[in-house]
């Protein structure tokens, strides 16, 4: 009992301390804060049921997002997305010191992106991992995420600023 | 003004400090909840496994049950890069044609050059009577392509080129539909230039021509993706071949061809091209020597990649 509840007190530790920016990388893959919550239970879940797995590697952080980013996929892939209402643009405001529309306009455009290229997106450039690390996380090649990175990219571009591609045209 | 890497990260930082309501997570309901899991998962241990079995046929069942056909594949014949459809016509702007295929989704772009160039991406779906449509979309009748029914796919019926984002579903041999998605449209009269693109796009199955030779690939090998950007990734003016494997054991090889030269190591140049071989598994040195290098003119490229 003793091992056990040392493992549980390490695992609380750990979430408590890591909660915070595991919810903002699950916030920023699905969309919206309770979106984020039950992703968030989902892969802390996960941890703990590998919590020795956890204690092995070097890098948990890395394996802890790796779990909430395959939660993600797979529950895009589920039906549970079909419950999940969409984005009407009012739940949530942005920080008061930021630029209100361009995130707003940011958060509908990460929104209409297909969930792999958001995941890529979100771990190059929130995440700031490398197109190895991020291969690895999603244990894709290489080029296939500089493929999903132009490609989500793009997309962002088109629908941000539709009108910037007839002004460098 | 453009969105470019740093702008994205600063954008997704200031996303992810939007005001956010309290935090639902209960840490005490997740352990007790993985705590019955786990007895759970030890008592059907044998049960369990037979239903993850299910799981992943089920799974398999979806994927090949899906919308979308294949627009090209990988092959583990003697070109790992076929297409199953494939362009005709093209407006003189368009540099090239890239193929991405592979586990992670089959891609076939054509694109002009430049940041804005404009980006055509060819796709298949499967036979209906009629064309697939998304939820929200309308399906609006478009001109005939090559005799048969043609829509414009667009989320504003009073606008078939859906603000610049044209989707164009034509009807092709079989029943089934092939799709043309253009954007960056700088043609005079873009409607026109995507028809005479649908029709200008043949349907079968036909090996890609590729700029080397592999003489005795280990047969335990099976190729995984290939990714063919012509014009480059990054770069109008030049391209790049990656071929992916993997075999028994953990074993995986790439190979990369370019007429630029690469980090990496072992590499070789030979005919105005640069080879790097990386490999786990297999000796890259050996793999290195059986390749040849066939030059940066496409029409001596070739069908026949691997050899025996």
């Amino acid at each position: 009992m003793a091992g056990s509840s040392a493992r549980d007190d390490e695992f609380t530790d750990y979430v408590s301390a890591r909660s915070a920016w595991l919810r903002q990388v699950a916030f920023l893959l699905c969309g919206d804060w309770h979106g984020a919550d039950e992703l968030l239970q989902v892969a802390v879940t996960r941890l703990y049921l590998n919590w020795s797995r956890v204690r092995a590697v070097e890098n948990p952080d890395g394996y802890a997002r790796t779990v909430l980013v395959n939660a993600y996929l797979a529950e895009r892939r589920s039906s549970w997305v079909r419950r999940v209402i969409p984005f009407t643009g009012d739940e949530e405001r942005p920080a008061a010191d930021g630029d209100l529309d361009g995130v707003l306009d940011l958060r509908r455009a990460l929104a209409d992106l297909p969930p792999r290229q958001r995941a890529v997106l979100v771990l190059r450039y929130y995440c700031d991992l490398s197109v190895e690390e991020t291969a690895v996380t999603l244990r894709c090649s290489q080029g296939n995420v500089k493929s999903q990175s132009a490609r989500g990219i793009d997309r962002l571009r088109r629908m941000l600023h539709p009108r910037a591609e007839e002004v460098s045209s | 003004m453009t969105l470019d890497a740093d702008d994205l990260a600063a954008g997704m930082r200031e996303l992810a400090r939007t005001d956010a309501p309290p935090m639902r997570l209960d840490v005490a309901a997740v352990r007790a909840k993985a705590r019955r899991r786990l007895r759970r998962r030890t008592a059907a241990k044998v049960v369990g496994g037979i239903l993850a079995c299910g799981v992943l046929l089920a799974g398999v069942a979806v994927v090949n049950g899906g919308d979308e056909v294949t627009v090209a594949s990988v092959s583990q014949g003697d070109d790992p890069l076929v297409a199953h459809a494939a362009f005709g016509w093209l407006p003189e702007s368009v540099l090239g044609v890239s193929h991405v295929v592979g586990a992670h989704g089959d891609q076939v772009m054509a694109r002009s050059g430049g940041e804005w160039g404009m980006r055509l991406w060819l796709a298949m779906h499967e036979a209906a009577d009629d064309p697939p449509v998304e939820d929200g979309r309308t399906a609006l009748p478009a001109p005939p392509v090559n005799g048969r029914r043609a829509y414009w796919i667009t989320k504003d019926a009073g606008d078939p080129l859906n603000g610049g984002e044209a989707f164009l579903r034509w009807q092709v041999t079989g029943g089934r539909w092939a799709e043309l998605h253009g954007y960056y449209l700088k043609e005079a009269d873009p409607a026109a230039v995507l028809l005479r693109i649908a029709a200008g796009v043949t349907i079968g199955t036909r090996p890609v021509p590729l700029p080397l030779r592999i003489d005795g690939l280990p047969e335990s090998l099976d190729v995984t993706e290939v990714h063919f950007w012509r014009p480059g990734f990054t770069d109008d003016t030049t391209w790049e071949l990656a071929m992916f494997y993997a075999g028994p054991g953990g074993a995986s090889v790439t190979i990369q061809v370019s007429p630029l030269k690469m980090p990496g190591n072992p590499c070789r140049s030979a005919a105005g091209l640069h080879v790097c071989v990386d490999a786990k598994g297999v000796d890259p040195d050996d793999l290195l020597r059986r390749i040849t290098l066939l030059g940066a003119d496409e029409r001596r490229w070739t069908t026949q990649v691997v050899t025996p």
